[in-house]
This record gives C-alpha cells, structure tokens and sequence, in this order.
C-alpha cells in the first residue's frame, strides 16, 4: 500500500513512499519522437491540485510470477496472462495529462467539494504531463499519449517486484467443468462486460487487438488483472473506464467476494459496442449464445458510453433474458438536471432490473486550487464544462460529468440516482 | 432503387470522395435536421445501417452527424423506431444545453471523429453484408 510518493535518484518503494526518477520517465516518454515535451508533476490527496485534461489512469502493476507481463500485445509479447502472482503499487497512479483533444477528457481535484466523485483524488499520483507536436493527427497523439502512460506504469511497477506486500488476495476461476463442479448447488454467475469500441478515440484494445473487430468472447476474470485490457478511448470524463478500472473491475471483484459462498463465479464474457447494427446483432446474439453454453443462471451487464451505447447494453440484455437467464443492468444516467427525462437512450422490456450509477448532468461548483497541473485551457470545451464555466479567479461551474469516472458504468463510484 | 446505399451527412470530410459502396448526401445543416432527413429517407423505405446515435458524444456536444441507409422495398419499422428514439433524445439534449460555438481545432476533431465512426465500422466485414436484410 503506497501512502507518499516523492521524487528520487532511483525509482523504488521504501516504507510505503514511492519514490520515482523524474528524469528517467520524462526520457522514456519522449522516446516516442511524436512527443515533444514531457513533464512530471506529483499530487497527493488532500492537496490543492487539480489535473486536466486527463487522459488515462493506470495502476503501476509488475508480474512476479506466472506466464507473460503486464499489457500483453500492447507493450510487451502476446502471451495469455491472468495466472501467478502480480504485485500492484495500490495507491498510486500514473496519470497521463496536458493538451489534448479538447474535449473528451476531464478533470481530477485532489481536495475540495468534487474530490469525492473520483477514486483518483484518495491516491498518490505521478501525473505525466505531456505535448504532441503540431502537425499530429488526434489518433496519432492518442496512441503516443496511451502508450507513454502504460511505459511509465509498468516502469514504476517494476519497483514492486522486490517488495513485501501488505496484502496477498487469491483469486481463482477453473476451467469450465472443474468450476461447474465445484460448487454444483451455487447459481452460475457470469459477468457480461462491454467495451468501447466504436471508432477512433472510441476504441479498447483485448491482448491488443482492436474490440470493434473481434467477436465476443470467453475470458479468465484474472486476465484482466494483468492488464489483458486496455483503454484507448476518451468517450466522457464521467464513464471513462480507465486502464485503472479494467486491472479493479469491481463487478469482479465483487462477484468473486460471493464465489463459492452464494454464487459459483463462472467468468466473463467479452464483447464490443458497434456503429453497424448488423454488428450490433452478431455481437449480441453471439453473447447470449455464450452465456447459454456455459450454463449460466444469471448475469451482470455493464456498458461503457451513452447512447449508441445503451442499444448494445438493451440488446444483449433482452437476448440473454430470453435464454432464461436472469439479467442485472449497471448503467449510468443522462436525465436532465432535474431527472425527469429518459436516462438511457433505448429500452427494453426485459431490461427490469437496473443498479445506476448516478446522474451526469448535476452541477456542481469547483473552487479555485493553488496548483494547476496541466492545463484548464479546455475547461470550456470540455464534455460537462460549457460557455461561462471556467470563472477569472480559476474556479470552475459545471456538470459532474467533467470528473474523471463520477458516474462510471461499472459502479467504480459512490453515487446513484434514486426515485421518489 | 432497393440496394442503393446511401450516406447522410452534414460532415464535409465526405465531400468529393469516391466511396464506390455508397453514395454522399451532404447537407449543410445542424445535427436534429440530419437526423430529420433520415427519418424521411426512412418513409422512403430506407433501412438505417448504422447506429444514428453512433459515438457516444451528446447531441449537444458534436455538430456532425452521419448516416448510413439502404434501399429496401418496404417500409423498415426497426429504423423508425431508432430514428425516432435518436430524434427524442437529441431534443432532450438540446432542450437541456444548446451547443458550444466551438474553435475550429474541435470542429476537425469532431468531423475526424464522425468519420471515423463511418469507415472504421466499414473495415471489419464482407461488402455483400450491407445487403443482407
């Protein structure tokens, strides 16, 4: 459990402090010759800080034992991982930010009234800060920018391998029969888990491959803890599901606390989000085909974006439903600030249970912060910021939906939208 | 004449192009009266293709939009449906914010986005796909 972080000749853990070589990781970033400039700041919870625009927020992780390494296909070799040991640096994050897009990325403070709505304001980060040059394509500087934070990520978590952890959790899914087997009176409980993946900006990568041309799939819940999922996209500050997020999906960490006690945790079934709608059907039927052969009872879906999005999430609930299998929503909501309008954009009758997530179109105010890392340049043109919202004296009006992961659709936040 | 693909679109990055698959329907014109014309296109038993709320960004954050439809012989009530949903949902948006006059630099990222959506989903299947009902 890392509960400082500083800046040190040599990048390592020492008594819960991280200590990281500043000079070292601004070098490795700026390997990447479509990146001109690099810095790195640090931000501590309770200071006054606010980051933006941020782009990613990876957990530094190493394996230290088992096959392959983290961010298989991405940055290191294809190799099926999820088995063995791996360390991981909780409560630090690297977080990738400065110039960018303009839009699609938010905003983390690390104290104050929105500190709240992001986990990322209760840990120690190393906020990399960094600038494409002029000419870059957006997807050019996308990739440059994802790639550096994983590079930095899994540098830091290297300074892991060597260290005692304060916490060794095991997690265990057997292959289907075994698993079956194990627990032959628990419900079989699957996690179906969607991912963005509609175009450029909009895209995750499995092992690395692009999910837009994949078909669903089976996947080991401890895959995705090694980092066989990455995020490429920036959809909205608010459901962004982060590299952070895919290492801690909390459906599964929760769905494996009940393993074996009242469910028997079969896995997880991979699928995208597509533009084309006969997409949308070979997706959706292939993974209710899935949930079926593996003899699942019931099912947790959970969606990544609004809109387009809610039609895949409404399409494989209804197709999973219809094959008798007991289908539970996490989604997120977009009523109007005064939650009267539709939350999501499609519905189904089968769609009957549903946990939210919270309303993304709640204002909130942002009170100025002594230190700015990155840039509020954006603040406007933000997704949640608007016309007038960034003030003179740097505080901010705008909906919770600028904050990194406030409403995420996974349930990764503490908020929910209630009727009355 | 059925089998014709067409693309609506106010996004002129699609402008004098060959597309050989299907033909561009530019119009200078807002997001909602895109979605308007599709849903005409759709009474003229066009069968929407692709998703019209395809991207995940809000009717009030991007000014693009871009739809693909197809010819068919009858009246497809799915697309209704989904058009009129997309329809409902961006007066929602709307009503709650109207759009950012945003910089030139946003406006190139939102066509390139659009774009994207259009021929990114195009790379992952056979062309004689489009045409099965």
């Amino acid at each position: 459990m890392i509960k400082d972080v500083q800046f040190g000749e040599e990048t390592k853990v020492e008594k819960g402090t991280l200590y990281v070589n500043k000079e070292k990781i601004k070098e490795m970033v700026l390997e990447d010759k479509r990146l001109i400039k690099a810095d790195v700041e640090l931000a501590r919870p309770g200071e006054s800080v606010r980051i933006a625009p941020v782009k990613d927020v990876i957990e530094p992780r190493v394996k230290v034992e088992g096959n392959g390494q983290v961010f298989p296909g991405i940055i290191n070799k294809v190799k099926t991982v999820g088995e063995g040991r791996t360390h991981a640096l909780v409560g630090s994050n690297v977080v990738t930010c400065g110039k960018i897009v303009g839009f699609q990325e938010g905003l983390i403070d690390m104290s104050g009234p929105t500190a709240k709505y992001t986990p990322f304001s209760k840990t120690n980060n190393v906020c990399v800060v960094i600038e494409g040059r002029e000419d870059l394509e957006t997807h050019e500087y996308e990739e440059a920018g994802r790639l550096a934070g994983l590079k930095v990520a899994a540098y830091i978590g290297e300074a892991g391998k060597k260290v005692e952890p304060n916490e060794i959790v095991t997690y265990e899914t057997k292959p289907l029969l075994e698993q079956v087997a194990e627990y032959p009176d628990l419900p079989k409980v699957g996690y179906v888990h969607m991912l963005q993946s509609q175009g450029l900006l909009h895209d995750t990568y499995y092992y690395g491959v692009d999910a837009k041309v994949m078909v669903p799939t089976f996947m080991y819940p401890t895959e995705m803890m090694d980092g066989a999922i990455v995020s490429g996209n920036c959809v909205a500050p608010c459901d962004k599901v982060t590299t952070f997020h895919h290492f801690n999906n909390p459906v599964i960490e929760d769905l494996y606390e009940r393993h074996g006690k009242d469910i028997n945790f079969i896995g997880v079934v991979l699928t995208n989000e597509n533009v084309w709608l006969m997409d949308k059907e070979r997706s959706s039927d292939m993974t209710a085909k899935l949930c079926r052969h593996l003899g699942l009872d019931g099912v947790i879906i959970t969606e990544e974006g609004y809109g387009n999005p809610d039609t895949d999430l409404m399409m494989n609930c209804q197709k999973v439903a219809q094959e008798d299998i007991d289908v539970v929503l996490i989604t997120d909501e977009f009523p109007g600030r005064d939650g009267k309008s539709q939350s999501v954009a499609d519905t189904v009758p089968e769609a009957d249970a549903l946990v939210s997530c919270g309303n993304g179109n709640v204002i909130e105010y942002f009170p100025p912060m002594d230190k700015v890392i990155g840039t509020l340049d954006y603040i406007e043109t933000m997704i949640g910021g608007y016309e007038g919202s960034l003030k003179e004296d740097g505080s901010i009006e705008a909906e919770i939906q600028i904050i990194i992961a406030s409403t995420i659709a996974n349930g990764y936040n503490t908020l929910a939208a209630k009727g009355y | 004449m059925a089998g014709d693909i067409i693309l609506i679109t106010n996004n002129e990055n699609f402008i004098g192009k060959d597309y050989k698959v299907y033909s561009v329907e530019f119009r200078k014109c807002r997001y909602i009266e895109i979605l308007t014309k599709v849903r005409d296109k759709v009474h003229e038993n066009y069968r929407i293709l692709t998703h019209p709320m395809a991207g995940s960004l809000k009717p009030n954050q991007t000014p693009y939009k871009s739809v693909l439809l197809i010819k068919e012989e009858t009246l497809d009530y799915n697309s209704l449906n989904l058009i009129e949903n997309a329809i409902d949902s961006a007066k929602k948006f709307l009503g709650i914010r109207k759009l950012p006059q945003w910089n030139e630099k946003c406006l190139k990222d939102f066509r390139t986005l659009d774009q994207s959506f259009i021929e990114g989903a195009l790379l992952n299947k056979s062309k004689n796909s489009y045409y099965i009902k």
